[in-house]
């Protein structure tokens, strides 16, 4: 057929040429109907033209659509045939054409954030704040809480305390009795075991290195369900007093000290001067989980400790059997109990019952995790609200940009894009915006998670094991896709109902049925939803930081500046002897005092806000318990006679330590004002008697009451009740490790390095260590509040600001859409300060909203924080109020600039402008 | 192909060659083919279409659905450029093949 009969055909009316070029937009709806219909559809079209054609040939009809049948051939294999093909091909098809599209609304979606690109960083920006601190959060929390413990069927593993709560101590540790008791008659635990978390000095002299390790019972590892990776751990014998020489050290340990030599096994690891025999090496990965010990040594004890019940010094762990559970357990504990009082005199147990006396197990997770769920939820819960005020930032933005573009899309619209693809294309737009968001967000949050070393002294388990991982990444992305959900759902809303063909045909911005309207409401829904998210998180700002303010202003009982403190170890080979470790603190406090600058010099054997807690229970002589009267456990401290003076803790009665008392006979203490009311409310306890434990066999166990000095705060300054302390001369104490104070008039900082000094002179071997300064101590001890503190105020501020920036933008909206009517009313001569008051009631109505709405979610909030509080009620009005002011007025700031900015144009140009 | 006089990929050329002057329904395609090249290349009528889905697939073909002249919907196949040098080169592959066989069955006759 030659080019001509061809181009005939085409004008031809019955030609098969299709009389229009098919539609392009017809392609989307047809490719994805269903294959077999398209099939049939097509095969019927055949069979009626052919049947026709055969009609117009003179054929009867009746017999015409048999032959055009005949003539096709098996229809039912055919049209399955086809539709096979066909089904596979457009399976690919759609596919590639899915590809294809989404590759368009992304670049689509790229080209449009390019040209208003500072709205694209603004909501990345944003974005990636608000993705990052939530992730790194998560991390933290994921790690910390979530996770189970690295140690096998680590929820079987359980730890016990003893609790006295009559006697205010709601949690101490465990006795070497308990622990005899526990593994002989609890039947629901498999094996139970006993350990410490203390420092010691590994190596010799000046080159010594203090390092944490542990004492623990021989089944300490089996409990843990731990193996050496080298070696052995320890076995019964080791249990035995004279033969616990032996240690089982890190990974680390082995590396460093060993240089990883195979051959260690046996050999001599030199221990605070002692020497001690490695039988195993742990695995690189094995660590404890609150304590990074080095080096794990047998504890092993006289006979005589195996009546020292309440000498709670010890953490203890068990494991539970298979089929056990904790609360089976936790009965067979109070039955144990319940028998060990009945042995006790009379006098005893009724103390004990009035002390609420109790030993506690829980699961072991769960009970590290106490006091650090309550903030990490805290934070959990501030920064998700964060990411809800930066999700309606990034809709409001989106919103924003709807306004300007309602044209665009419009037109798609009436070009013959659906509603559901022009939802898809807002809907890439706002993934694309959060999916670079969340990517910057992670890179946020690694960076932010180096800064967790903060927190390296508060022992909250496996934090330094948290990193960005695959949970994190996850949740990054769900949240990305979230939050482009959230964001992308308003103006998707917008546009499905609006009127898009009046929009079109140019009526666009005015009518109330139009986006126009719309879209301001919706913004303003977002607004007060923004005002109220920011509510709580300034409200919990403002709590925090007031629990802060009132801790500082709790009076330590004695003078924190100017002090300066640090600890020396009198190593056993060279001061064999109590006498000489005396010796040597009476000759170095000699020394101290000789630093120009040093008014006061003093040793002890625990300092306040040094973290340590040495408690023991108290008897008074002939002292009358009530009934319902508890025995209480005290602070105790072995002091030099400088102590008091060099903290400035004053004397209320009595006198201080003297050389008199060195000798002990007879044995003399100081106590504090808080043991003098309890115990003697309405006489002087001068010269009275007290012993330390409930039946003092000998005249030597007595103690005599010398004097009363001031309370001192021993760890923390949010300890709602004192708990008394009483203090003994150093001299009776076989303590190694001492702690040195000193006050320095003249700065701290050059004490340190006067004292190290002053040390190395009389004994240049002499290891110092935890250098540091009593209100830094003070501080540290705080952290635990002070970091969630300043988060919360940070993501507070931040919130305030996505909030005033939210304000800002409907405000600004709302006033450009105005512009004309103000044009007119200030032509016909209404005041310009009307129209301030209408714009500002308007916003006024939106924040008050936002206020209303934040303070009812405050009400449920502040259960979250109660616990965190000191000396404020999470209702706090000056708290609230001062919220809701600050707020407001931020919000109201935001308002008067694009108010301004409509008041001043000129009417003529306003209304010449539609 | 069942109930076919025709040489394997012939089918698929003669499809082609159908569309080089434009897009046309699988009706359409059958008839040229019926009306152009008469009696020997008779084709099943229903055989085209499983081989026209088959080019469509292989991208020789693009189809869209369009009015046909009696203002029904029908499927309209058009040769893409890749079709159309599919065609060329199929033909000219063709006509070496047809030369050659006259070739060698007149060497034949005229032994």
């Amino acid at each position: 057929m030659s080019r001509s009969e061809r181009d005939h055909d085409s004008a031809d009316p019955t030609s098969d040429r299709p009389r229009r070029r098919p539609r392009r937009v017809l392609r989307l709806t047809r490719h994805t109907a269903d294959a077999v219909r398209d099939v049939k559809d097509e095969v019927a079209f055949h069979i009626d033209m052919r049947t026709r054609e055969l009609i117009e040939q003179g054929v009867d009809p009746a017999a015409a659509e048999r032959m055009a049948r005949e003539a096709f051939g098996d229809r039912a294999a055919i049209e399955n045939q086809t539709t096979a093909i066909s089904d596979s091909a457009g399976r690919r098809r759609r596919r590639a054409e899915m590809l294809d599209s989404l590759r368009r609304d992304v670049g689509f979606a790229l080209r449009g954030l390019i040209r208003q690109p500072g709205f694209a960083l603004a909501a990345i920006a944003t974005l990636a704040l608000c993705i990052g601190a939530n992730v790194a959060v998560f991390s933290v929390i994921d790690t910390v809480v979530l996770r189970p413990l690295p140690f096998p069927r680590s929820d079987r593993i359980i730890t016990f305390y003893n609790a006295y709560p009559g006697s205010g101590v709601e949690r101490s540790g465990n006795s070497v009795p308990d622990y005899f008791d526990r593994r002989e008659n609890l039947t629901a635990i498999d094996s139970v075991a006993l350990y410490d978390e203390i420092s010691a000095t590994i190596g010799e002299g000046a080159a010594a290195a203090n390092v944490f390790v542990s004492r623990v019972s021989p089944e300490f590892f089996d409990v843990l369900g731990a193996e050496p990776a080298l070696g052995r751990a320890f076995d019964a014998e080791d249990g035995v007093i004279g033969r616990n020489t032996n240690v089982v050290i890190s990974h680390g340990l082995w590396q460093s000290h060993f240089g990883g030599a195979e051959d260690v096994l046996g050999d001599t690891l030199e221990v605070d001067d002692n020497a001690y025999t490695v039988i195993g090496v742990m695995p690189a990965d094995f660590e404890f989980v609150t304590w990074n010990a080095q080096a794990w040594f047998s504890l092993a004890w006289p006979e005589s400790m195996r009546n020292a019940y309440h000498r709670n010094n010890f953490g203890m762990l068990g494991r539970l059997k298979p089929d056990a559970t904790v609360h089976q357990a936790q009965q067979q504990l109070d039955a144990l109990n319940a028998e060990i009082l009945t042995s006790l005199s009379p006098d005893a147990r009724r103390s004990l019952e009035a002390a609420g006396f109790r030993s506690i197990v829980r699961g072991w997770q769960d009970d590290l995790l106490r006091d650090f769920r309550g903030p990490l939820y805290l934070l959990w819960a501030s920064v998700a609200l964060v990411m809800l005020v930066g999700a309606f930032n990034v809709a409001n933005l989106l919103l924003l940009r709807l306004s300007t573009r309602l044209g665009e899309l419009s037109t798609r619209f009436v070009l013959g894009a659906g509603r559901w693809r022009l939802a898809r294309q807002l809907f890439t737009e706002s993934a694309l915006l959060t999916g670079i968001g969340a990517a910057l967000g992670l890179a946020f949050a690694a960076g932010s998670l180096r800064f967790l070393d903060v927190f390296e002294h508060y022992q909250v388990p496996r934090l330094n094991e948290v990193h960005l991982d695959g949970a994190a990444i996850a949740f990054a992305l769900l949240a990305a896709l979230g939050l482009a959900a959230m964001a992308a759902l308003m103006p998707i809303v917008v546009v499905q109902r609006s009127d898009l063909f009046e929009v079109f045909r140019g009526g666009g911005a005015t009518g109330r049925r139009t986006p126009g309207g719309r879209l301001l409401s919706a913004r303003g829904a977002l607004v007060a939803g923004q005002v109220a998210a920011a509510f709580v998180l300034v409200t919990t700002g403002g709590l925090l930081l007031s629990s802060l303010i009132n801790l500082w202003a709790v009076d330590p009982g004695f003078e924190t500046d100017d002090l300066a403190a640090g600890a020396v170890l009198l190593a056993a080979d060279r001061y064999p002897e109590i006498d000489d470790r005396i010796d040597f603190r009476n000759r170095a406090l000699s020394e101290l005092r000789t630093i120009p600058g040093v008014s006061g010099a003093a040793f002890a054997t625990q300092l306040p806000f040094s973290g340590e807690e040495q408690t023991l229970v108290f008897f008074p002589e002939g002292y009358e318990r009530g009934d319902d009267e508890a025995v209480e456990a005290h602070d105790y401290t072995y002091v030099s006679p400088s102590f008091f003076d060099t903290l400035g803790i004053p004397l209320r009665a009595g006198r201080l330590f003297d050389a008199r008392d060195e000798t002990g006979a007879p044995p003399a203490v100081i106590i504090d004002e808080h043991l003098a009311r309890r115990y003697w409310p309405d006489q002087s306890p001068i010269g009275r008697r007290v012993a330390l434990n409930t039946n003092p066999s000998a005249e030597e166990e007595w103690l005599t009451v010398i004097g009363v000095v001031g309370s001192v705060v021993q760890n923390d300054l949010d300890r709602t009740s004192p708990r008394g302390a009483f203090y003994l001369p150093a001299t009776y104490s076989g303590e190694v490790m001492w702690r040195w104070i000193v006050r320095a008039d003249g700065g701290v900082r050059d004490a340190h390095e006067q004292a190290r000094e002053a040390f190395r002179r009389l004994d240049p071997e002499m290891p110092v260590f935890w250098t540091t300064t009593m209100n830094g101590a003070i501080a540290e001890r705080l952290i635990p509040r002070r970091i969630p503190m300043l988060l919360v105020i940070g993501f507070a501020a931040l919130a305030l600001f996505l909030t005033t920036l939210g304000v800002y933008g409907v405000v600004a909206y709302a006033a450009t859409r105005r512009t004309r009517e103000f044009g007119i009313r200030i032509a016909l001569g209404s005041p310009v300060s009307r129209i301030y008051r209408a714009m500002l009631a308007r916003a006024g109505t939106l924040i008050g909203i936002g206020i209303a709405a934040g303070a009812t979610a405050s009400m449920f909030v502040s259960r979250l924080i109660a616990g965190q509080l000191y000396g404020i009620r999470p209702t706090d009005a000056r708290v609230l109020g001062g919220a809701a002011v600050a707020i407001a007025a931020v919000a109201l700031l935001a308002c008067v600039a694009p108010t301004r900015r409509a008041t001043r144009v000129d009417p003529v140009i306003a209304l010449r402008e539609e | 192909m069942a109930g076919s006089n025709l040489f394997t990929g012939t089918l698929d050329m003669l499809i082609l060659k159908a569309l080089q002057g434009g897009p046309l329904h699988g009706y359409g395609i059958g008839r040229w083919i019926r009306e152009t090249g008469g009696g020997p290349l008779q084709v099943e009528e229903g055989a085209l279409y499983p081989a026209l889905h088959r080019l469509e697939e292989a991208g020789l073909l693009s189809a869209d659905w369009g009015q046909s002249e009696t203002g029904r919907q029908a499927k309209f196949y058009e040769l893409t450029a890749k079709g159309k040098k599919h065609l060329a080169a199929e033909a000219a592959r063709w006509s070496e093949h047809v030369t050659a066989v006259e070739a060698v069955l007149g060497a034949e006759r005229n032994a």
